[in-house]
């Protein structure tokens, strides 16, 4: 179990995250926010690249900070974007990260060809890292988070430059791993949470507005989520979402606290619930 | 009675013989305990990944510097000596520092079980090692080609290469690695090449006019300083985040 406590974050004058409390079990954990919310510095805390200013993080009800390499031991972390000496092979990189991590060899070895073959890059071996594409890349970059098989998994950005199908594959992987670890993932990619997302964490003006579930998320919008033709404007205290290309025409996708005459009510999705708390921060 | 007891899967063993070592074993004490613990699992090869053109570029460097040292510094010879024998150490860890930046590994490689703390230490330990052993045959042949003492030589360039690890660590434990090791080359030289340029006959007639014995306090004191220091900064908290 991973605690982050009280926890505020400040770069000089501003706040990054403010007072923030979590906990993260077994299951994946999604947290959803728009850039410049907070999430990739709530990821570099819990991945002790950076200590908080107040608060603290627990991993079993110890500070992650005084377990030091015990805790390193069971991260497994894919940063946003990852650096890397450009003339070594896939598998030489793999092996230092490996070493780094602590694992033999040998072991790193066989752990380094069941991974590429999870990720689908068992023929790219031997390639050298600046031949990969930003997809391989990334699928380089999950595996050498896997290496040394973390009890906590975290991903920032994970699906960022893969194509569909990679990405259908590395939903699965996650939703498996999901089972036995602790896997948190950012994104604002809301398709890659919401089939697998145990727990959707969202991240408002830098503090944490929910912690729930898809489903207690998206019920807070049931029967409030209409359609209807783009011709018609909003009327007043309706919030617009998006709007989407029909065989009619176009069609807007909106909230509304009362029934429109003129709408249909559709099922409250989880791009629904994000567009409606972020909407005017992505505008 | 039914005997039959589940028994743990050979992966499961591995899981529980793994947490008991962790709990059990002491926590990396120092430098000595980490360069046998990553011994075991690290290697040359890895401890020198990805910087081995640094480590070719800064043996060049240094071979060129010591030869003009050597071949030319008779007037000061125990100035030039004691100036120029840091100059692996520094140019080696000035180029990996930068390499190390400008790579953007530091990220991936803060989060394993060794961090670049860890590492660098190590290679502290390999680049000393390294300075130590070309500083005698400098010494040697300095001594041979330009009538200097070779002991006295060799003192006052351990001298100097005790010191300048100790300045570098001083540094390397409060502020970042960037910092440290592009401000000290600067500090170094302003401090060594300063006083000769004022009056490099009465800095070479000070040094050579120290008994070689005089030596050998600094000598041990820097170098024990310097393994306190070592120890000291293995256990530094690094926060590799801005990187």
């Amino acid at each position: 179990m991973l605690t982050v406590k009280n926890v505020t974050k400040k770069y000089g004058s501003f706040t990054a995250l403010e007072d923030v409390n979590i906990e993260f079990g077994i299951g994946v954990h999604a947290l959803l926010a728009p850039n410049g919310a907070g999430k990739t510095t709530l990821m570099k805390m819990l991945t002790t690249l950076m200590k908080p200013n107040a608060g603290e993080i627990l991993y079993n009800d110890e500070n992650i900070f005084l377990l030091d390499d015990k805790y390193r031991d069971v991260l497994g972390y894919l940063p946003q974007s990852f650096g890397f000496y450009k003339g070594h092979t896939v598998r030489q990189f793999l092996l230092y990260l490996a070493a780094l991590k602590g694992l033999g060899k040998k072991q790193a070895n066989e752990k380094i060809d069941e991974l590429l073959a999870n990720v689908g890059l068992s023929d790219a071996a031997s390639l050298r890292m600046k031949k990969l594409s930003g997809g391989m890349l990334q699928r380089v970059g999950i595996a050498q988070a896997l290496l040394n098989d973390p009890q906590v998994l975290i991903l920032d950005e994970p699906t960022a430059g893969l194509d569909p199908k990679e990405r259908v594959r590395f939903r699965n992987m996650l939703s498996e791993l999901g089972k036995t670890k602790t896997v948190i993932l950012s994104t604002h990619i809301v398709s890659d949470v919401e089939s697998i997302a145990s727990r959707v964490i969202l991240i408002k003006n830098h503090k944490l507005l929910c912690n729930e579930t898809v489903q207690q998320l998206c019920s807070q919008l049931n029967g409030k989520v209409f359609e209807r033709t783009a011709a018609v404007a909003l009327h007043d205290g309706e919030v617009f979402l998006s709007e989407r290309q029909d065989a009619n025409g176009l069609v807007n996708r909106f909230v509304s606290h009362s029934v429109p005459a003129d709408a249909s009510p559709v099922n409250a999705g989880l791009e629904d619930v994000f567009l409606y708390v972020y909407g005017e921060e992505i505008q | 009675m039914n005997y039959d007891i589940p028994m743990p899967t050979a992966e499961e063993k591995n899981a529980a013989v793994k947490v008991i070592l962790c709990e059990a074993m002491p926590p990396k004490e120092n430098v000595f305990s980490l360069l046998r613990e990553l011994s075991g699992v690290f290697g040359l090869r890895n401890l020198f990944f990805g910087i081995g053109d640094c480590v070719y570029l800064t043996v060049l460097l240094t071979f060129l510097l010591y030869t003009a040292v050597v071949a030319m510094a008779k007037q000061v010879l125990c100035s030039a000596v004691f100036t120029a024998s840091p100059f692996l150490y520094l140019a080696a860890w000035l180029l990996v520092v930068w390499k190390e930046e400008k790579s953007g590994m530091l990220t991936l490689q803060g989060v394993c079980k060794y961090t670049p703390v860890h590492v660098s230490a190590i290679r502290m330990l390999c680049f000393g090692g390294m300075s130590l052993l070309v500083d005698i045959p400098v010494a040697a042949i300095a001594g041979v080609l330009q009538a200097g003492d070779f002991w006295k030589l060799l003192m006052l360039s351990f001298c100097a290469l005790f010191l300048y690890a100790v300045l570098l660590l001083c540094l390397l434990l409060h502020c970042k690695a960037r910092f440290a090791v592009s401000v000290l080359p600067v500090v170094w030289g302003s401090l060594c090449l300063l006083p000769l340029l004022k009056d490099y006959v009465q800095c070479e007639t000070f040094l050579r006019n120290l008994p070689t014995y005089s030596l050998v306090l600094p000598v041990i004191v820097f170098a024990v300083l310097y393994f306190v220091l070592l120890n000291r900064y293995v256990r530094k908290e690094e926060e590799y985040a801005d990187c």
